[in-house]
């Protein structure tokens, strides 16, 4: 896990945002909020460990089913890379978009588009890589 | 209304951790009726006792000199009051949570130390976390006045209990006993 640091840059002056950027926010978003969950739920459980009577009892757990979460956005401007070796496909176009409810209100209405995001859950296992497989046997 | 502006992520948090609230604030129901109700204090250094129900009747007990008969013999039951009354347990299984909110700005986080390395392409991760700072916003507006431009709808469910309360009532349940009267049971006299 990448360690932060407490340092917040302000956004560009465009007020705009990289899509991806935007969807790596609302999936970072739901990730701190789950693991914010699940603070509160260890702390409590904390303390019904140390009460006889709360032992007894289930301490409050909760995981997420789905979340949807709809961002309306505008595109600002699709900035085109300049071509590399390796062709277009590998680097490709970045779509800067508004997202402030600010910059939406001046925007025409058949301008502003949505985009849904659906989290679920997904436990995934580490799967040993065939080489360590082959050097097992 | 003024709303303060809040980070997404805090936005979304906010009712879960109410859930939390919510189930304790629920369960603490269940432990003041379970201690108030189905427990007596202790004296100093002493465990709480069960509080019991005890009641008396005549059990029927086969005459081993008169086969065929009965007879009526007094008998003691006490029984732990808890085993005898609903003990109120509530959980939230499911909570759907909606609500409209209105991003006012996007931040952007520098992040330290890890950057991921991802093929012989070298591609790495970006090393900085946006984030959206929004405020709640009501869902429904009047006509004329913008929606709110993005919308949360979460659907949480409670993981299952654990078996703890309904251990409890299994060892009390174990404890009911039933023993010979102290006193002799004078069984109602029948008409002749």
């Amino acid at each position: 896990m990448a360690s932060r640091r407490a340092k917040v840059r302000p956004q560009d002056a465009n007020d705009t945002i990289d899509l991806s950027e935007l969807a790596a926010g609302v999936a970072h978003a739901v990730l701190r909020a789950k693991v914010s969950l699940d603070e509160e739920a260890l702390a409590i459980a904390n303390q019904y460990g140390a009460n006889p009577v709360f032992s007894a009892l289930s301490p409050p757990a909760f995981v997420i089913g789905e979340a949807r979460i709809a961002v309306k956005f505008a595109i600002a401007r699709v900035e085109s890379p300049a071509p590399t070796r390796r062709g277009a496909k590998r680097n490709p176009a970045k779509v800067q978009v508004h997202v402030t409810a600010t910059a939406l209100a001046k925007i025409a209405s058949h301008l502003v588009s949505e985009i849904e995001f659906r989290v679920t859950p997904e436990v995934k296992r580490v799967q040993p890589i065939q080489q360590d497989v082959d050097d097992l046997e | 209304m003024a709303v303060k502006p809040l980070l997404l992520e805090h936005l979304i948090s906010a009712p879960l951790r109410a859930l939390v609230l919510g189930q304790q604030a629920a369960t603490q129901a269940t432990a003041d009726v379970i201690s108030g109700l189905g427990f007596e204090a202790g004296k100093a250094g002493q465990p709480a006792t069960a509080r019991t129900f005890e009641f008396e009747y005549s059990h029927p007990v086969p005459d081993p000199d008169n086969p065929g008969s009965t007879i009526d013999t007094p008998t003691r039951v006490r029984v732990p009051l808890l085993t005898l009354l609903p003990v109120p347990n509530l959980r939230i299984s499911e909570a759907h949570v909606s609500f409209g909110a209105d991003v006012i700005g996007v931040q952007t986080v520098r992040t330290a130390g890890h950057v991921l390395i991802a093929d012989s392409d070298r591609a790495s991760v970006r090393s900085a976390a946006t984030r959206l700072v929004a405020t709640y916003a009501p869902s429904t507006v009047p006509p004329g006045q913008p929606a709110p431009t993005l919308t949360v709808s979460i659907k949480v469910v409670g993981e299952q209990p654990a078996e703890g309360l309904a251990r409890v009532l299994s060892v009390l349940g174990d404890a009911i006993t039933a023993s010979a009267a102290a006193k002799p049971f004078s069984p109602p006299r029948r008409p002749r």
